[in-house]
């Protein structure tokens, strides 16, 4: 039985955000903000809004343009590092809230800007070993709860949203094999120090040395991606679409240029919404599935450091 | 110390940043400083001391591209001279 991607649906933070006159007030030049950034709008959830309201609301809209009931769903992953609670699993809330069946696997996986194209091999494996038909993987963060907004650094960058992906057994897409990889040493360059059994009592937020993280995806993603395509048996030519996480326009624009990869190949989808860290690519997914390039390489990469990298197939009948 | 053709391959870098300075010459960045002179954002900053990196085979920390102002054209031309670039 092949598995694979069957439909994408996303959720944003309820506070919608006007990044270019945001970055004015930050004294950020309406240019970099809009051309070079390349954000326009990004996305906050409300007070009252966390991890597991979005990614309801990303699962509900994935169910309804599925058609597919809430009892036929077998597995639920989340990947956060955003959740609402230390403890339980944001997974267990999103069952709760959607009604889906006692009976489901669900857990987190504590994964950022990678998290995905781990959370596609995590969950198509469990699928596989568990005889579950369908499951759903949902990124889901609310980075604005952890950020200072005033930090130059990472407030224009940032959204909060959730993307959910039904994954089965009638799939449009099929992955290829994975790369995987972490560097351990990086974990200090894109962290929140607080919240976890290091300094339970400590309040700090996030902190992100943009240089150090711009030179690791410059050393680290072409030579995944080559990497990669080697593993599947193919070269740069052969695919059609490249899909990495969409960090920022000069982020991708550097990877683009770097890898001298054609322009039109690479997808710029940050306009609407930023770095939404793990829903970056599902988000960026979620149209091509609609125009259904045959070969999308999917690439995320950023906290840990973390990165991965796969393939995407469409499959046969489509 | 000789730096004239240090300068000139910072020059080249500079080419590769920004389409703004694809023509700038050893000349006119000389005494300059990459930021308020030459008009560099901080996002083409972080590319420029990748770059920098990779062409000289040597590690910038943010200390010391403070501490020398290293954004300096001339500053960062000594710099790399006293490492043993040519």
């Amino acid at each position: 039985m092949t598995l694979g991607i069957e439909a994408i649906a996303h959720a944003f933070g309820s506070r919608r955000i006007d990044n270019v006159a945001e970055g004015a007030r930050q004294g950020f030049d309406s240019g970099f903000v809009r051309d070079k950034l390349g954000i326009a709008t990004r996305y906050a959830a409300a007070e009252d809004e966390a991890t597991s309201d979005l990614a309801a609301a990303a699962v509900k809209a994935v169910l309804e343009k599925t058609r597919t009931a809430p009892e036929a769903v077998g597995g639920l992953i989340v990947v956060t590092q955003t959740p609402d609670y230390q403890l339980p699993h944001t997974a267990a809330l999103v069952q709760k809230k959607l009604g889906l069946p006692a009976s489901i696997a669900s857990f987190d996986v504590s994964l950022g800007c990678s998290g995905y194209v781990y959370g596609l091999s995590a969950a198509i494996g469990l699928m596989q070993q568990a005889a579950i038909e369908r499951a759903v993987l949902v990124t889901a963060d609310c980075y604005s709860k952890v950020m200072d907004a005033a930090d130059r650094a990472t407030a224009p960058l940032f959204s909060d949203a959730a993307a959910a992906t039904v994954l089965g057994a009638r799939p449009l897409y099929r992955a290829g094999k994975p790369v995987f990889g972490t560097d351990g040493s990086g974990a200090e360059t894109l962290i929140v120090k607080c919240g976890g059994s290091r300094a339970p009592a400590e309040r700090s937020m996030l902190y992100m040395d943009g240089r150090a993280i711009y030179s690791f995806a410059m050393s680290q993603v072409p030579r995944q991606v080559e990497q990669c395509l080697k593993l599947n048996g193919l070269a740069i030519g052969d695919i059609d679409c490249f899909v990495f996480h969409q960090a920022n326009r000069f982020m991708l624009e550097s990877l683009r240029d770097r890898m001298k990869l054609p322009a039109d190949k690479v997808v710029i989808d940050v306009a609407d919404g930023g770095n939404t860290v793990g829903s970056t690519i599902p988000i960026a997914l979620e149209p091509l599935l609609e125009t259904r390039p045959r070969r999308i390489l999917v690439c995320g990469f950023g906290v840990g450091l973390s990165w991965a990298t796969n393939v995407l197939e469409l499959c046969g009948e489509h | 110390m000789e730096t004239d053709g240090l300068i000139g391959r910072i020059a080249e870098l500079l080419h590769e940043v920004d389409e703004k300075l694809a023509r700038v010459t050893p000349a006119e960045i000389r005494g300059k400083h990459v930021t308020q002179d030459l008009g560099l954002d901080s996002l083409d900053v972080i590319k420029f001391v990748l770059l920098v990196e990779e062409k000289f085979g040597l590690k910038l920390e943010d200390a010391e591209i403070d501490g020398r102002e290293l954004l300096k054209v001339d500053n960062l031309a000594r710099y790399l001279a006293e490492r043993g670039a040519s």
